[in-house]
């Protein structure tokens, strides 16, 4: 017998009495104002969070100044940014650059972002020294729970909620940023 | 005296650290409750989990065929493995499958529990530990002392030497942000050099086929990022049934390990990105049996967030290699009792039975309760100490019989105390003295009219 079937056959011999599903019946916490809320956890968590000027391009120049080198998949950047899924080997996102991405759903209990990624590659999201959120300020919803209802997996190889700057404390307990992904991080709300 | 004491009495030899470790543990534990306090649904919260996990548990064959089924098709190659060592074996042979030397992993309480990196070692397989406690631990060559904070143990003064050592930092300098920033440098080399990652899994989720790893560091995705092949190892009690029951767990986890309100990273992994592949291993090794325990099943509703150790006032003062289990603390007590009474029984005494534990425990697993368990086995079991024993008959003996135990409280104030406040006695401790006995009992005063008398006065 293959160690699935013995694995599995053993589980179902186990004598254990039926446990039903729990239903969720209880109600998440609702914060007065939810946008103002996420905000100030994403800033707790170490991360930064600015409004969206008139343009992308212009707000992302008054966050990095002129010039400087961007990845990122979004359509509206191609002009000025690398899109990770046209180099030709992952490596090229290894070095130092700031990552555009957009996110669909903002969590306002923990300052996470949920953040699918559609296309070839996601290593720009953590390879990055500064990642650059967009998310539409009416997607923020209170809990994970309520992100969960909201969020589609289809046919997503990938997603990740992110909420803050790559971060450790494990040298004597003393926080400190950019463990391995980015050094800074930014949500831009529109 | 068991292990635990004597290794304890080491590692309470350089009381700074002890107090140290204490104390930094105990400020966890307060960021762990300042983040509860937010939730006025916490409560409720426990209590799903718990649910949830007792549901799965008694239909987790269910479970794992569903995830097994949803992850076959969205193109994940599912393994299975009865024991660490069959585990192991599968993780070598689709690494020398793809002529891979490289393994860049993030932390798995798995991968330690099947002593999984010597083994490749063994193999010609380079282990790099990804996790910066993780690394700073492995590049010690010592062992893990708390499963979420791995070097909580080691001073920073010890890190810059060691970093000064292997990863050529300046002398002397040992700023946690300079040596963190250090070993980011260093480990990105080895990303971008590994050719196989391997992440744990902290939850399968059955209806989409898919599993979630949380790390604050990002070091898990950068692995699976820049390698082809990634390895996912879990036990398999690690299956949820759905993305609701996802949400309960996410807001548990970090608020219970560190007192965060989520891991920076909460990744999603649904199915291989174009021309890559994962590989998810459900291992076994041990935990049917436990599920079949009626008494100590409890233990597989655990998500291993590390509260039960912040908490305990016996861990937080006697560290973690105090315990003689990869585990320590409360959680390490039971899951090494499970894995063997004869090897692992002189941790059961690690614990001063205040069910702090059990309080703090997102998953309502009953660890104190079990704890408690295990001591009324320890006799039946055959790994109670002989000296104990002893004495528990002795006293077994006095308490049963009236005319013995008055005659023994008359005479033993006329005994010299060095017959019994010595180290000979198993419950003597040092820096805790044995109590003096009164000059005459309650029964004799009372008799004599002398109970009460000073009140009336």
């Amino acid at each position: 017998m293959s160690a699935r079937d013995s694995i599995l056959s053993r589980l179902r011999a186990v004598e254990i009495a039926e446990v039903e599903k729990p239903q969720l019946s209880f109600s998440p916490i609702r914060y007065e104002n939810r946008v103002e809320h996420f905000a100030d956890i994403v800033r707790n968590v170490g991360g930064e969070v600015v409004e969206m000027r008139d343009s992308l391009a212009s707000t992302l120049e008054s966050l990095l100044g002129k010039g400087a080198k961007l990845v990122s998949p979004l359509a509206e950047l191609q002009e000025m940014a690398l899109n990770p899924d046209s180099v030709a080997d992952v490596h090229e996102l290894g070095g130092e650059y700031t990552a555009v991405v957009e996110g669909k759903v903002g969590v306002a209990e923990n300052g996470a972002v949920w953040v699918p990624v559609n296309g070839r590659r996601k290593a720009h999201l953590f390879a990055c020294q500064h990642l650059v959120i967009l998310l539409d300020r009416a997607t923020v919803v209170d809990t994970m729970q309520d992100a969960m209802a909201r969020i589609a997996l289809d046919n997503l190889a990938y997603g990740a909620f992110v909420s803050g700057p790559s971060k450790t404390a494990d040298i004597e307990q003393a926080l400190v940023m950019g463990a391995h992904g980015a050094m800074r991080a930014t949500v831009i709300l529109y | 005296m068991s292990s635990h004491s004597i290794k304890a009495k080491a590692f309470l030899k350089n009381e700074a650290r002890a107090s140290w470790h204490d104390k930094a543990l105990y400020a966890v534990r307060e960021k762990r409750d300042k983040q509860a306090y937010a939730l006025p649904e916490w409560e409720e919260l426990r209590g799903a989990a718990s649910a949830i996990k007792e549901h799965t548990l008694s239909h987790l064959a269910f479970y794992l065929e569903e995830f097994e089924r949803n992850a076959t098709a969205n193109g994940i190659k599912v393994h299975w493995a009865e024991t660490g060592e069959e585990m192991n074996d599968i993780v070598a042979q689709i690494i020398a499958a793809r002529g891979a030397k490289h393994l860049v992993k993030s932390k798995s309480m798995l991968a330690e529990e099947c002593h999984l990196a010597p083994y490749l070692e063994e193999h010609g397989v380079e282990v790099v530990e990804s996790d910066l406690g993780e690394r700073i631990v492995q590049l010690m060559h010592c062992a893990p002392s708390h499963i979420v904070l791995p070097a909580i143990h080691i001073k920073r003064e010890e890190v810059g030497e060691l970093f000064e050592r292997e990863l050529s930092t300046e002398h002397g300098n040992s700023d946690p942000t300079y040596l963190t920033h250090e070993a980011r440098k260093h480990l990105r080399e080895k990303f971008l050099a590994a050719d196989v990652s391997m992440t744990g899994v902290n939850f399968a989720i059955a209806s989409e086929g898919a599993f979630a790893v949380c790390t604050n560091e990002g070091n898990a995705d950068m692995g699976t990022s820049f390698t082809d092949t990634h390895i996912a190892i879990m036990g398999l009690e690690k299956v949820i049934p759905d993305m609701a029951s996802l949400g309960v767990f996410t807001r548990l986890l970090a608020r219970s390990a560190t007192g965060q309100p989520i891991t920076t990273y909460t990744s999603i992994y649904r199915k291989p990105e174009e021309g890559k592949e994962i590989h998810v291993i459900i291992v076994d090794n041990g935990r049917t049996k436990s599920l079949a325990d009626e008494e100590h099943r409890n233990m597989l509703k655990c998500m291993r967030c590390g509260a039960c150790m912040n908490t305990c006032p016996v861990y937080r003062r006697t560290g973690g290699y105090s315990y003689s289990y990869f585990i320590p603390g409360p959680l390490g007590i039971n899951l090494g009792m499970l894995r063997s009474p004869e090897a692992y029984g002189g941790n059961v005494s690690g614990c001063s039975l205040c069910y702090s534990c059990s309080g703090v425990c997102p998953a309502k697993v009953d660890l104190a309760e079990q704890i408690y368990k295990w001591r009324q086995q320890m006799s039946p079991l055959g790994v109670a100490d002989n000296k104990k024993k002893l004495m528990v008959k002795a006293m077994n003996l006095l308490m049963r019989n009236p005319r013995l135990f008055n005659t023994a409280l008359a005479v033993v104030p006329y005994v010299p105390r060095l017959i019994y406040n010595n180290s000979i006695n198993p419950w003597y401790a040092s820096g805790r003295e044995m109590p003096h006995f009164a000059a005459k009992s309650f029964r004799v005063l009372w008799r004599e009219g002398e109970v009460g008398k000073e009140e009336k006065r």
